[in-house]
């Protein structure tokens, strides 16, 4: 489970900004209110885990973040 | 010291400078437009922040110039350290002052930013807040350095840039009382593309087995890779 | 001066000469002094104690995991601030039996190395507060640690170990988040400890008298007595019995005998279940089956004449106004469900019950704090134990006893503020 990139987020500092859907819309969803939702890549994966496929548009969503709030744990 | 004057030096001087107000104008709305969370429909909102970055760069290029060639035209005796130290001009000191103390509030905002992973966010937030003071001291700068050259389109333009700004501001003052529910201490302002309820959880083995949950609308569709 | 260990279900609240011993006198007289022993997480976790403020956990590893920590300073918190409206147990420990508390932070300061003791009573409790601080002042010097009486606002969640650390440091009696768990809790270069209230009494009295002793009643897994705070009607009643007692035996002891439609365990976080549970024993392993967990020690009745959708409805609301409003699936998300279980509650929404399903599994799992999950989680066992009831009223035919007033307190707590 840990030998893949997961993506979370700090929901303090996460204000509904919605630019991590737009970045990486594979990954993250928004629910009715403007916050997060992490999506089961490729069908096939749990929700918040990143294939290597899309680290990149994943790192590139926590870097835009407005707030610092998408995290990006690596695979251990 | 070099005496070197012209009146290219001049013109560059003035052109650079009103164009840098322009630009800081627009940058003020995008990042009023950012906080608002604009967009969503026809421009993306992370393309409104983008846009906001990189034009408050090109709007730094367009200081930097202004800067450069008053300093260096000796028609004007400014001198190297009035461009960030205020009162320190021969030449209209206080016009000069709002124009160093602007520079350095957008030195201070725009090297805070540069610097921003290095620094707390809520540093960094606070450090932004002051281009809320930058543009009005730019603008008045603006406005009584070339008082004795006045032309009326200039004057409009310059009224625009301030009015544009009020707006906007107004508009942002306006939204925070909406968009922050008594009790909330976050916003509530849906992105217009944005999904309305996720479905339940699966485990991947049923995900499989089921279509994907029609309630989650992709934000945006297909991107390329940035 | 050596005392008999107490040989009955009542060992918190043992009385001297028919008074609860609340002098210090008083209850040196009635406990003897304590024994301050020198392996006490050693003894704690042998007993097998558990954290009585609703989570559960080990004391002993949790108490293990502080001691371990790379700061220099130790600080034990003493939660009192009982936030959940029907708990009635801290405030009535404190009350009758606050040197059993104190003795409990001492112990456990000394067996960490803290060097600092505050006690968290919530500034609506004045009784609570007074009592604590009449109790601080009559141990004055024989106490090793300084111990401090502090006030954070009384909010629900102000009482959530993060929350509570957070005020204590200077900031807002709000949760923050905590980026792996379990974490290290601090206030500046200090770790900290909190236990709740009863928790350090029951501490205190296995220091006295020993694990086996405290391992003699009780759940074998979580043994021991604990403090239930028990409502058979619109009074909360706080009742000692062995982590193994039933709700029947609970309701009995406080004189209810009226027909049980379902009840609520736990707290206003913890599950409703149907009056077929009032002879489970309210331990893990007979509840877990159902979801439900004793928690901090809640047993709601919920009387036939009731409905227990109104009963939800009035919870959810508060829980909802409740929010620190931090996080937006909690901020916006539970005021939405409360509307919904308010339109269920009174018949005017068929939609009600599906909406309810989707924003709950919204909800879940998506705040700092473990608020919302425990909206969640109350609101689904409330639509599960009430499930024909829901189907009636989102028909539009609420039951009769939808229109009698709540039972469940909702204090309206949103003028007190977060500092």
């Amino acid at each position: 489970m840990r030998s893949i990139a997961h993506l979370r987020v700090n929901p303090i500092a996460c204000d509904g900004f919605g630019h991590c859907a737009e970045l990486a819309p594979e990954l993250v969803a928004l629910d009715e209110w403007g916050y997060p939702v992490f999506l089961a890549a490729d069908g096939r994966h749990e929700p918040g885990e990143v294939p290597a496929r899309l680290r990149r548009v994943a790192e590139a969503a926590v870097a835009q973040c407005p707030r610092r709030a998408l995290l990006l744990d690596p695979p251990s | 010291m070099i005496a070197l004057t012209s009146p290219y030096l001049w013109y560059t001087t003035r052109a650079t400078g009103i164009v840098a107000l322009c630009l800081l104008t627009v940058v003020m709305v995008l990042g009023i437009g950012t906080a608002t969370r604009a967009g969503g429909r026809f421009l993306l909102r992370f393309e409104v922040a983008e846009i906001h970055r990189r034009l408050s760069m090109v709007a730094v290029v367009f200081v930097a110039i202004h800067v450069a060639t008053t300093v260096l035209d000796s028609y004007v005796k400014t001198g190297l350290l009035a461009v960030v130290v205020p009162f320190a001009s021969h030449y209209r000191p206080l016009d000069v002052a709002l124009g160093a103390v602007a520079l350095d509030l957008m030195l201070a905002v725009g090297i805070s930013s540069l610097l921003r992973s290095r620094i707390s966010p809520s540093s960094w937030r606070a450090i932004h807040w002051l281009s809320y003071l930058c543009f009005p001291i730019a603008a008045l700068h603006t406005v009584v350095i070339g008082s004795d050259m006045r032309h009326s389109w200039m004057d409009l333009l310059v009224a625009a840039c301030i009015l544009i700004v009020l707006a906007a501001g107004a508009w942002r003052l306006a939204w925070h009382r909406n968009a922050t529910p008594q009790g909330a201490r976050t916003v509530l302002h849906p992105h217009p593309r944005g999904g309305s309820l996720p479905a339940p959880r699966m485990k991947p083995a049923a995900a499989r087995q089921q279509r994907p949950a029609p309630e989650i609308r992709r934000v945006a569709t297909s991107r390329r890779e940035r | 001066m050596s005392v008999l260990a107490p040989s009955s279900a009542t060992r918190l609240f043992a009385t001297l000469d028919g008074r609860p011993a609340d002098t210090l006198r008083a209850h040196l007289r009635l406990r003897g002094a304590p024994r301050h022993r020198p392996d006490l997480l050693d003894e704690v976790s042998a007993a097998g104690l558990t954290g009585r403020g609703g989570a559960g956990f080990p004391t002993a590893v949790k108490a293990r995991f502080v001691a371990k920590s790379r700061s220099r300073r130790r600080v034990v918190v003493v939660n009192a601030m009982e936030g959940e409206p029907a708990a009635v147990k801290d405030a009535t420990l404190v009350v009758s039996a606050p040197h059993l508390v104190l003795d409990g932070a001492q112990a456990m300061a000394r067996a960490i190395g803290a060097d600092r003791i505050v006690v968290a009573v919530a500034q609506d409790n004045p009784d609570t507060d007074r009592a604590i601080r009449r109790a601080v002042g009559q141990r004055g010097a024989t106490d090793e640690v300084a111990i401090e009486v502090l006030n954070p606002p009384g909010r629900y969640v102000a009482g959530e170990e993060s929350a509570l650390v957070h005020w204590i440091a200077g900031g807002e009696a709000v949760p923050t988040f905590r980026r792996d768990r379990p974490s290290q809790l601090g206030i500046g270069r200090a770790a900290v400890l909190v236990d709740n209230a009863e928790t350090l009494a029951q501490v205190s009295l296995i220091d006295r008298f020993g694990a086996d002793w405290f391992r003699a009643l009780g759940d074998p897994d979580a043994p021991g007595t604990a403090l239930f705070s028990v409502w058979p009607a619109r009074q909360g009643v706080c009742v000692e019995a062995p982590t193994d007692i039933t709700s029947r035996k609970l309701l009995d002891a406080v004189g209810f005998d009226g027909v049980v439609s379902g009840l609520l365990l736990g707290g206003y976080g913890g599950t409703f279940v149907p009056a077929d549970l009032l002879d489970t024993p309210l331990t893990a392993s007979a509840l877990g089956p159902f979801g439900a967990s004793r928690g901090a020690g809640i047993v709601l009745a919920v009387p036939s004449s009731s409905c227990g959708l109104v009963e939800a409805a009035a919870i959810t609301r508060y829980m909802a106004r409740e929010s620190a409003g931090q996080c937006g699936p909690c901020a916006f998300g539970l005021p939405a469900i409360a509307e919904d279980m308010d339109r269920l509650a009174r018949g005017l929404d068929h939609r009600a019950l599906d909406h309810l399903e989707r924003r709950t599994a919204a909800v879940d799992g998506r705040g700092a704090c473990r608020h919302p999950d425990g909206v969640v989680r109350m609101v689904r066992s409330a639509l599960r134990v009430f499930g024909k009831d829901a189907e009636r009223h989102a028909s539009g035919r609420p039951c009769a006893g939808a229109s009698r007033r709540p039972i469940a307190p909702t204090p309206d707590h949103t003028g007190a503020g977060w500092r």
